[in-house]
């Protein structure tokens, strides 16, 4: 069975003498799979079992050290090849190193420790190919649509549809949504199910990057282009060239770099700063901005011929106050994963909880979400989390009721909610300074369309 | 051709001390690789000295190289050169009329090799 440290060794050699004292020697060490062949059609049939090394006599009795070796880098092109030759014959070493073997070992009384050597060399190479494969795999795994956006609400579900798209071209794409909402999620989203995933996904947040390194920053400078420029440094285009630059904020962008954005983005190639010589690129954009572009159009603060250029496939993410029951879902989600994170119980939200989250409006958003969730999972000491763990923030909490459109009758709920919150649940105290009758309280806190915590539920006689 | 077990020579013509340095103290380990070269190498050497016979150099070379990495690892020391003569004079197809003498040379100190692995290791 081959784990992630097992390094899988073919041995193909048709002196059984040889092939038994390389198999026990290589076997000494515990991580090496062997399998020998003592003849070259044996192994080859083999090859679909991708090996990370194989050792190969170069005089085997079906086929020329030659040919085997071309076979073998046509069916299993990653797997490395150790030519053992009885003959120190320098020629046909470096023309077989020519042909893509690893490493030429003459059969010597050195040979088993020259082999030794040679695969722990090349074992640190295939395990760190290894990693860097699994965690192109989970980074993949990680931004696959349905891992990283939850919803299903429609208007999230368009936003999928509209992901799937651009993710199938090479279109610029343009993200707009109040900040929270996963703007970055959503580009990287792209990246990792676009033909560019094993590429670079390079994001830039131009609102952090002061406007006199911009451009140093995303074309990149010579040595000496200006002081501090110590060496060559490449820019973020070419850093992601074949890949996707996200660029963060765009409407934060000065005007003036603006022009040179433009140019870049128009004619395919930059110049670095301090250089006349023209890169050529080839970079998938995707821009984002919380800001209304077109009203910065109109005030002259954003070019309107870099709009038209990036606006491309223009992505609306809805605040989460618009996306219903995806707060329950995206709560859910996001507790789940911080428990297992955090070697946590699972925990699960009770009625109250999940009524105080569908009644906030989350001005932050998803991020907002996220930090009460991962709190209130640290608070709650039991399997579930309650409505007095949820750490919403009511600095602002009129204006959260009217950013959501509702009915009248939501609206009214959303207020007694409020005050209940306020006044300790005393219900009297509410229905005095609402000026409502206590029992209108009673029955809505009865008709669960507002909520008490649990304390005062125990003391009151009504619940339950 | 040697037929008997008479000519055991008293020196010992071989050593285990490379397959020793792998896995010291295992003795089921060497027991297994004397088994191998009982196996193949006296018939190895055997088609050498029949394809030397009939001028077959090809064959000749192609046995000799197979034999080449036994007897080193063996350390047969006796006839590691003669080996390498076997081998390259029978590819080249230079000094053939010499080689049967060193082939037959070989062939003697495998055949009392193999006579010594037998009683090692009482096979």
């Amino acid at each position: 069975m081959k784990n992630q440290k097992s390094i899988k060794i073919f041995i193909v050699e048709d002196d059984l003498w040889y092939s038994s004292m390389l198999e026990y020697y290589l076997s000494l060490n515990p991580d090496y799979v062997i399998q020998k062949f003592d003849s070259a059609k044996a192994a080859l049939a083999k090859m679909h079992e991708k090996p990370d090394v194989v050792t190969l006599d170069y005089s085997m009795p079906d086929m020329t050290g030659d040919q085997i070796l071309t076979q073998i880098k046509e069916s299993s092109p990653e797997s490395k090849v150790i030519v053992i030759s009885g003959q120190e014959d320098v020629k046909i070493a470096l023309d077989l190193l020519k042909k893509g073997a690893y490493d030429y070992i003459v059969k010597d009384e050195d040979a088993k420790d020259k082999l030794w050597n040679s695969i722990i060399n090349l074992r640190e190479n295939v395990e760190l190919k290894r990693e860097l494969e699994t965690l192109k795999e989970e980074v993949g795994r990680k931004y696959d649509f349905s891992n990283a956006i939850i919803g299903n609400s429609p208007v999230i579900q368009r936003v999928f549809g509209m992901m799937e798209k651009a993710a199938k071209t090479n279109i610029t794409v343009s993200v707009t949504g109040e900040t929270g909402t996963g703007k970055e999620l959503v580009a990287k989203s792209i990246h990792y199910n676009s033909p560019r995933k094993g590429q670079s996904f390079v994001a830039v947040n131009l609102a952090a990057i002061p406007k006199d390194l911009l451009e140093s920053e995303l074309f990149g400078h010579e040595k000496g282009a200006f002081t501090g420029a110590m060496a060559r440094r490449i820019g973020k285009f070419e850093e992601s060239s074949k890949g996707t630059l996200f660029l963060d904020e765009i409407g934060e962008m000065d005007i003036n770099m603006q022009a040179k954005l433009l140019r870049a983005l128009q004619e395919k190639e930059i110049v670095r700063v301090g250089s006349n010589e023209i890169v050529k690129i080839d970079v998938r954009i995707i821009v984002a901005t919380h800001r209304n572009l077109l009203e910065m159009v109109k005030n002259g603060t954003f070019r309107e011929d870099l709009y038209y250029r990036i606006l491309g496939l223009p992505i609306n993410l809805p605040p989460l106050r618009e996306r219903e029951n995806d707060v329950l879902i995206i709560a859910s989600y996001l507790m789940d994963n911080f428990c297992k994170e955090n070697k946590l119980p699972r925990k699960s939200l009770t009625t109250e909880a999940k009524k105080k989250l569908m009644a906030h409006a989350f001005p932050g958003n998803v991020r907002e979400l996220k930090s009460v969730i991962e709190l209130a999972c640290v608070m709650a000491d039991e399997k579930d989390i309650d409505a007095e763990h949820l750490n919403v923030s009511s600095q602002n909490v009129m204006g959260d009721i009217m950013m959501k459109e509702a009915t009248l009758k939501e609206f009214t709920n959303k207020f007694i909610q409020l005050f209940l919150d306020k006044y300790n649940y005393d219900v009297l105290k509410v229905a005095r300074k609402l000026d409502v009758g206590k029992s209108t309280i009673y029955r809505m806190i009865q008709n669960k369309e507002v909520f008490v915590n649990k304390k005062y539920a125990y003391e009151t006689s009504f619940m339950n | 051709m040697i037929s008997t077990r008479s000519s055991v020579s008293n020196e010992k013509l071989y050593n285990f001390d490379q397959l020793k340095d792998m896995y010291p103290g295992n003795e089921g380990f060497l027991k297994h690789f004397a088994s191998i070269f009982l196996k193949i190498t006296p018939s190895d050497c055997s088609e050498m000295m029949a394809a030397t016979l009939s001028g077959d150099w090809q064959k000749v070379s192609k046995y000799a190289h197979k034999m080449k990495s036994t007897i080193d690892s063996m350390n047969i020391t006796s006839i590691k050169t003669e080996i390498r003569t076997v081998e390259m004079d029978a590819k080249n197809k230079t000094s053939t009329s010499s080689l049967l003498k060193v082939a037959q040379k070989i062939e003697k100190v495998i055949y009392e090799v193999s006579l010594q692995v037998k009683e090692d290791y009482n096979l």
